[in-house]
């Protein structure tokens, strides 16, 4: 065995070990009992960041497009600055109607640096499938009320680190919030990116926020909008689908990003089009789709549930709710229906904040909405957004928060 | 309204074993979690067709079945988990200058007798001290193992830990010998080349310390249970290390809520824990632990009947934060295969010097020390065919984040990023700026978001030259004199790691069972 002596006189050595906790002991005592510091810089920056909620007033509504579309201008009731964010992300929108609490994420359709000055701005599309929120919110809110939001989330940003510095981004109809966001962004220098904006609308009519593209091109050539129409001929737009040919007209040579956002439909056809691009994974971004339904169009999905009524029994902390789940819906939507507040966030299966266990019973969920951890397949874990009951389930939710 | 024998606040780590252990004693238990995810630190998160290990690079000192190391029996035979490790069978990749101006480019297998001859090569003629050192890190790991078991025998008259110093004094000696000494200094005293101790020294990040001021037993510990028995991580990433405790506490038949802020110890007149106020009300108990920062325990969470004892507010006064991180979690499109990647973990820090590493690690702009971990290299499942999954780690000794503006915050991530990435283009020769497919970066304010500690600190306080491992060990029960209430995690007394922060909660765990047991004979 090694025999090291540390000192010349290795019984010291010892009475050093014995020493160690008195010597520390005294260090302790000797220092003086100040209040304890609560609060650090980079805590404070960190809440700021990553609000769990946001109270704003409403401060101006402008009406778009054909009248189905109003952007609101949101004060933050505190004096304090909005979060900032990345272009591209989203709050969700807390809103209590009729007793119950619903929620929808609707992009930031703003530069980030609008936060600076106190206010944030959504655009939001009255749509008549969700018949939960816009509709809701285009009938009743109007200026000086309170809104709830969360702070910013997603994932849909530009990204330098990874993404081709031409940016050809492709909306369609209301899609064009977070192309909107990214086009103030980079005239704010915010980002910094080429982006062709390949903006789909059904005819002149429909197309949002032009005046306000023609202002930023012409603070930036960075930014290029060509508007593309599907059911009208008009000069300086493009007429058709935005097709893989389109693309490369616009994306021209050398490597390019394609950042899209739209509907589900919009996205099925694209996915062809990147196809005969030959487009690598990581150069096609799109937005996720929130509010996942019609289940039946998914493949695997068993078609016996279909329009059938389940029990869903809830546990969330030391209560217990049963409620009836349309099988039709996913099962997020039929706790808003009970008014039950689960957790919520992206809509789409992908961030994880309903994450809930499954106790009982048998979901189905799309494969190409499955954001789920590994781990939390084999165990069992569900993203309530995302899945539908095709039995009786008993499921563990975490609260709200 | 729910009752529980006691209530554990924080799924990190070290509130996970801590409820593990009071549960596997037969205790009603409840674990609360403010996030929607338990886990802490043992987590993971999802980007496009990744899932990335939020933090577990090298689990320490678990050993394998049927020669489990002391962290290893904690997890494996005491709380029986579930878990698909995966073992690592290099320590790392070194690749920097030390002070003497040489240049080092070395790989490092596990295993005694490798590792030795990999010494030897790099630096000629350190055999001997290496070996010698080796001697040492055994007799003090065993020492550790014993101490390990018998910490909580009992405490002297002055209320210290007890130990039996003859028994030391006979059996490991030279644990009592080394106890107190800084690393470097040791290995200068048993003649280590200067070279073989700058390289030595680089695992300097994984504990956080200054190798000319800390413990030699706390790193000669680690690098031995690394060289031993290899480091370890989970197939499905550190979240499947923390489902596979959530796991075991249902089956003993506990309750966790997710998503559930406690938002204070309650106590009555007399400052008697009476139960904890929390997001889903209030909750019923005589008992809790706490796995978070002592300070934030006692600013924010004690009721303010509850006297917290001055020689704990000087303590806190005394102690100074741990280090914190910047970490890039990054997706490639091509496998390690076809980028020629080889190595799991590959230290970077260009000079490969602790004392300056440490000392630039205060600044942002200086900072130039980073560790690569590429999870496809050993486990090739971390992420789906054809990419790899890796991450980027920055190690910072202050809180530098904190002059950030909201505005400027994502282009200094990148910035940082940048310029770590191309360190390691030019030491490794590896090209990947092209193949990111997903990235995402985590600041010490990302921290702050999800672990919520003081400056984003990971590692709770710092270990140093008279604040070690040992010490604290020795003055555990001095430090925990709330009765009813213990705080656990990284500002625990073993300090930083997925290892120690097991055991401190575990620690916790057996004296919060004391107190019950004592309160239980007594009648209260």
């Amino acid at each position: 065995m090694a025999n090291v002596k540390m000192s010349f006189i290795g019984l010291l050595d010892m009475l050093r070990f014995k020493n160690m906790k008195v010597q520390r002991d005294k260090i302790i005592e000797s220092t003086p009992a100040l209040a304890l510091v609560e609060n650090y810089a980079s805590n404070q920056n960190a809440a700021a960041r990553h609000p769990l909620s946001q109270f704003f007033t409403i401060e101006d509504i402008q009406v778009r497009g054909k009248g189905d579309v109003k952007t609101f201008t949101l004060r933050r009731n505190d004096g304090q600055n909005p979060a900032f964010f990345r272009a591209g992300q989203f709050v969700v929108i807390r809103q209590m109607i009729d007793g119950k609490l619903i929620a929808r994420p609707v992009t930031l359709s703003c530069g980030p640096a609008m936060t600076l000055e106190g206010k944030i701005q959504v655009t939001v599309k009255k749509v008549e499938q969700d018949a939960f929120l816009s509709a809701y919110i285009h009938e009743n809110w109007k200026v000086g009320d309170t809104v709830e939001t969360s702070g910013p989330q997603g994932t849909f940003f530009y990204e330098p680190l990874r993404d081709a510095k031409k940016v050809i981004a492709i909306a369609g109809g209301s899609g064009i919030t977070p192309v909107y966001a990214m086009a103030n962004a980079i005239a704010d220098g915010d980002e910094d990116f080429d982006m062709t904006i390949l903006y789909g609308s059904r005819t002149k009519a429909d197309i949002l926020f032009q005046e306000e593209f023609d202002a930023i091109m012409a603070r930036t050539d960075k930014v290029r909008l060509v508007n593309v129409l599907s059911e009208e001929k008009a000069d300086g737009c493009e007429h058709g689908f935005i097709t893989a040919k389109l693309i490369k007209k616009y994306a021209g040579d050398g490597v390019y990003s394609i950042f899209a956002a739209g509907s589900k439909g919009m996205y099925q056809f694209l996915d062809g089009e990147a196809e005969k691009l030959g487009i690598e994974r990581k150069y096609y971004r799109k937005e996720l789709y929130d509010n996942i339904c019609r289940p039946w169009e998914y493949s695997g999905y068993p078609m016996e549930a279909k329009d059938k009524v389940f029990n869903l029994k809830i546990k969330m902390c030391d209560r217990v709710f049963e409620i009836p789940c349309n099988a039709n819906e996913n099962i997020l939507v039929a706790l808003e229906r009970a008014g039950v507040a689960g957790p919520n966030r992206c809509r789409g299966g992908i961030c994880g904040w309903c994450r809930s266990r499954l106790l009982s019973g048998d979901v189905f969920i799309p494969e190409d909405t499955d954001g789920r951890r590994a781990q939390d397949k084999l165990d069992g874990y569900i993203h309530p957004c995302a899945s539908f009951a095709v039995s009786d389930l008993s499921i563990e939710m975490p609260l709200r928060r | 309204m729910s009752k529980f024998d006691a209530v554990v606040i924080g799924s990190g780590t070290g509130g996970l074993s801590a409820a593990l252990s009071l549960a596997t004693a037969g205790k009603k238990i409840l674990l609360l979690e403010q996030h929607n995810v338990p886990g802490g630190c043992a987590t993971s998160f999802v980007r496009g067709r990744f899932e990335f290990d939020a933090s577990l690079h090298e689990f320490c000192s678990l050993g394998y079945p049927g020669n489990w190391a002391m962290t290893g029996k904690l997890l494996m035979e005491k709380y029986r988990l579930n878990i698909d490790w995966c073992l690592v069978p290099d320590l790392y990749r070194c690749i920097g200058t030390t002070r003497s101006g040489k240049h080092f480019d070395l790989r490092f297998p596990c295993g005694i007798e490798p590792f030795i001859k990999a010494m030897e090569e790099a630096v000629p003629g350190c055999e001997k001290p290496v070996r010698t050192f080796i001697e040492l890190a055994e007799e003090c790991s065993a020492a550790y193992d014993y101490f390990n078991d018998h910490m909580l025998d009992g405490v002297d008259k002055k209320g210290f830990t007890y130990v039996d110093e003859g028994l030391f004094m006979k059996k490991y000696p030279n644990f009592l010998r080394m106890a107190e000494y800084p690393f470097n200094k040791v290995l200068r005293k048993i003649g280590m080349p200067e070279d073989a101790i700058d390289i030595l020294d680089v695992y300097w990040t994984y504990i956080g310390a200054d190798y000319e001021r800390t413990s030699f037993v706390h790193q000669a510990w680690m690098m031995l249970m690394y060289i031993k028995y290899y480091p370890a991580i989970c197939k499905r990433t550190s979240h499947e290390l923390t489902a596979a405790g959530i796991r075991r506490l249902y089956e003993l038949g506990a309750e966790v809520w997710l998503n559930t802020k406690a938002h204070k110890v309650v106590s009555d007149d007399n400052g008697k824990i009476i139960g904890v106020e929390t997001d889903s009300g209030f909750v019923e108990t005589n008992y809790v632990i706490a796995n978070m920062n002592p300070q934030d325990a006692y600013t924010k969470l004690l009721d303010k009947r509850i006297k917290v004892p001055v020689r704990e507010i000087k303590r806190l006064n005394a102690e100074k934060h741990g280090v914190r991180f910047f970490e890039a979690y990054v997706g490639l499109n091509r496998s390690v295969d076809e980028l020629g990647i080889k190595d799991y973990t590959i230290f970077m820090p260009g000079v490969l010097d602790n004392t300056t590493n440490f000392a630039w690690s205060k600044s942002m702009d200086l900072n130039t020390h980073s560790v690569v971990v590429i999870y496809n290299v050993v486990n090739p499942e971390a992420s789906p065919k054809g990419t790899t999954a890796m991450t980027f780690t920055i190690t910072y000794t202050e809180d530098v984040w904190g002059s950030v503006s909201q505005r400027d915050y994502a282009k200094k991530k990148t910035e940082i990023f940048r310029k770590v990435l191309a360190n390691f283009e030019k030491d490794t020769g590896i090209i990947i700026h092209d193949y990111i497919e997903e990235i995402e970066m985590a600041s010490p304010w990302t921290f702050c978001n999800f672990l919520g500690t003081p400056q984003g600190t990971v590692y709770g306080y710092e270990v140093n030259d008279w604040d070690t491992m040992v010490a604290r060990l020795l003055t555990l029960r001095k430090e925990q004199p709330i009765h009813g209430f213990k705080t656990c995690g990284a500002a625990g007394a073993r300090g930083d790691g997925f290892n120690q922060t097991y055991l401190n909660g575990n620690d916790m765990a057996m004296l919060l069972l004391e107190e019950m047991e004592q309160d239980a004979k007594e009648g209260k």
